[in-house]
């Protein structure tokens, strides 16, 4: 190998290492690599399709919840006279919010 | 793009392409796993270009993207190991001088590899070379000089 007198010498010497055979495997497949694509294709587009869905998952429990909380301001009230019925309202209540912060965290992850 | 226009596009690129990533990566295993990649990003794009030359330019640039993630992934030291690794090469009567030749080109830096690969064999020009590296035009023209140079210096 000799030292680069110009251009033309940096070319001449890619020109060589380009020349010179790899021992390599066939190239990967042409038709899988498409078919992979397409499917890779069809699994974006329904990604695509259900994102909005994905997205209102956790506002839709969250509603729920709230509705729920809103629901059980009367019950609290109707069963101020019975202690057992009032805790298991309660109890409930707080089952369903951490149900719905574990949903949440779902539907992030 | 239809199934016919991508296996014109792989007959006519692929061997190319997996070429540069060899030369650029050193590491010929890796090479098929970026025509792979390059040409699966390639066809999940919405609007590629019907040109084949931009086609190809294209290729290329998603192919040195595929590099790129690759050298961050296996960081600093495993891209050292994977620079100083001989090719194997096809026994001829050159056979030392060839080895030399592509332990030289190992020897420079990853993006070097790329930009003397765009530059001396795809022919590329200073604002291809740009594009296709997400580099400045002017940043080219000095890289690529100071490519020259090491291999100059490297060959010494």
């Amino acid at each position: 190998m000799s030292d680069f007198e110009s251009e033309h010498d940096v070319a001449e010497w890619m020109r060589e290492l380009t020349a010179i055979p790899l021992e390599m495997g066939p190239l990967p497949n042409a038709h899988q690599i498409w078919w992979k694509a397409e499917l890779l294709k069809r699994w974006d587009a329904r990604r695509h399709a259900v994102a909005p869905i994905e997205r209102a998952e956790p506002v839709q429990v969250w509603i729920g919840l709230a509705g729920a909380a809103v629901l059980l301001v009367p019950v609290v009230r109707s069963l101020a006279g019975s202690p057992g019925a009032l805790v298991a309202a309660i109890v409930t209540f707080v089952a369903l919010a951490t149900c719905a912060i574990v949903a949440t965290r779902e539907f992030v992850s | 793009m239809d199934e016919r226009a991508f296996h014109e596009f792989y007959a006519a690129t692929a061997r190319a392409l997996r070429a540069y990533a060899a030369h650029a990566l050193g590491d010929r295993a890796l090479a098929d796993d970026v025509v792979q990649e390059s040409c699966l990003r390639l066809l999940r794009m919405p609007n590629a270009p019907d040109d084949p030359d931009e086609l190809r330019r294209l290729a290329f640039r998603i192919a040195s993207n595929v590099m790129n993630d690759e050298w961050r992934r296996r960081g600093r030291l495993a891209r050292a190991a994977a620079a100083q690794a001989p090719e194997a090469i096809t026994p001829s009567p050159d056979y030392a001088r060839r080895l030399d030749m592509l332990r030289v080109f190992a020897r420079l830096e990853p993006r070097q590899r790329q930009m003397m690969w765009l530059a001396y064999v795809e022919g590329e020009n200073h604002a291809a070379i740009a594009a296709t590296l997400g580099l400045r035009e002017g940043s080219v023209k000095v890289l690529l000089h100071r490519a020259r140079r090491k291999l100059a210096s490297l060959m010494k």
